[in-house]
């Protein structure tokens, strides 16, 4: 009973400590795309997509968003951010509809040890002129 | 004295019934092309095609014609709806004084037909040399 109590008192610590260090932070995004050639896969066809455009965060940076991609039956890229100071965030981008998740893996300067899980939606989008607006909202680990 | 009240609560319904709303725009850059003036000044001139949604619940894709001269931005712009309705508007911002423009609704088609408005727009985030931006708005029609 008394092994129980402990666990229970640590499991409630970690998860307030977690709540604690977890730092919050959302990204506006405003990209446009470029779509690429397109090949027949196994799971269909796959189409490049390059895509590019600027950001602001919640932490006040902001800068560039670079990506390379696929679609197929989802989207998917690698990403960097460029900031104000030259220093880049690498991310990955995985979506399906309008809803999709993205994952920071460190990066230069001041994001050298950061990673972040993030979910994120297309919020506004013209797929005449390729076009959209982004919104994430991350926590950092 | 009762005069005086009934006037100022007139003139408050007539605030609360002019009915504002606010407005948000994803846009790009296309065809920018420039020359010089016979001041060394730049005159440039684009196309700017946006996706932009408003709290009255309409969203509408946009396309406007800008020329920029001595960093003074005016342009006109045609934006269709989702209902196929035309709103035509004028912009224009001066950008040596910050990130603050205004858009003039001058009139349209089908339920902006003879309804103008005035907004004033703010620049959140734009990147000239990528080729995109996103602005947020506050109108009174």
């Amino acid at each position: 009973m008394k092994f129980i109590k402990i666990l229970l008192i640590l499991c409630c610590t970690l998860f307030y400590a977690k709540l604690v260090l977890a730092e919050d932070f959302t990204i506006t995004q405003s990209i446009k795309w470029i779509m690429g050639s397109e090949i027949e896969t196994s799971s269909g066809k796959l189409r490049g997509v390059s895509v590019e455009g600027a950001y602001i965060d919640s932490r006040g940076h902001k800068g560039t968003i670079t990506c390379i991609g696929s679609v197929g039956e989802n989207f998917k890229a690698d990403c960097n951010l460029k900031d104000e100071d030259g220093d880049f965030v690498y991310l990955d981008a995985l979506r399906k509809g309008v809803d999709g998740v993205s994952k920071m893996s460190g990066g230069t300067g001041k994001y050298e040890n950061v990673t972040a899980d993030c979910i994120y939606q297309i919020a506004n989008t013209n797929k005449a002129a390729s076009l959209g607006l982004v919104t994430v909202q991350c926590s950092s680990n | 004295m009762r005069l005086f009240i009934i006037s100022v609560f007139i003139l408050l319904l007539a605030g609360i019934a002019n009915a504002d709303y606010t407005m948000k725009s994803v846009y790009k850059f296309d065809n920018v092309d420039m020359i010089k003036n016979m001041d060394d000044s730049n005159i440039l001139n684009l196309t700017v095609n946006g996706f932009q949604e408003d709290s009255n619940g309409n969203n509408a894709t946009s396309k406007c014609l800008i020329n920029l001269i001595n960093s003074v931005l005016n342009g006109n712009c045609q934006g269709t709806d989702q209902d196929g309705d035309i709103e035509y508007s004028t912009v224009e911002r001066d950008l040596s004084k910050g990130n603050v423009g205004t858009i003039i609704r001058k009139g349209g088609t089908g339920k902006y037909a003879n309804k103008t408005s005035v907004c004033e727009y703010t620049v959140v985030l734009t990147d000239f040399k990528i080729g995109v931006g996103y602005l947020t708005a506050s109108c009174k029609e």
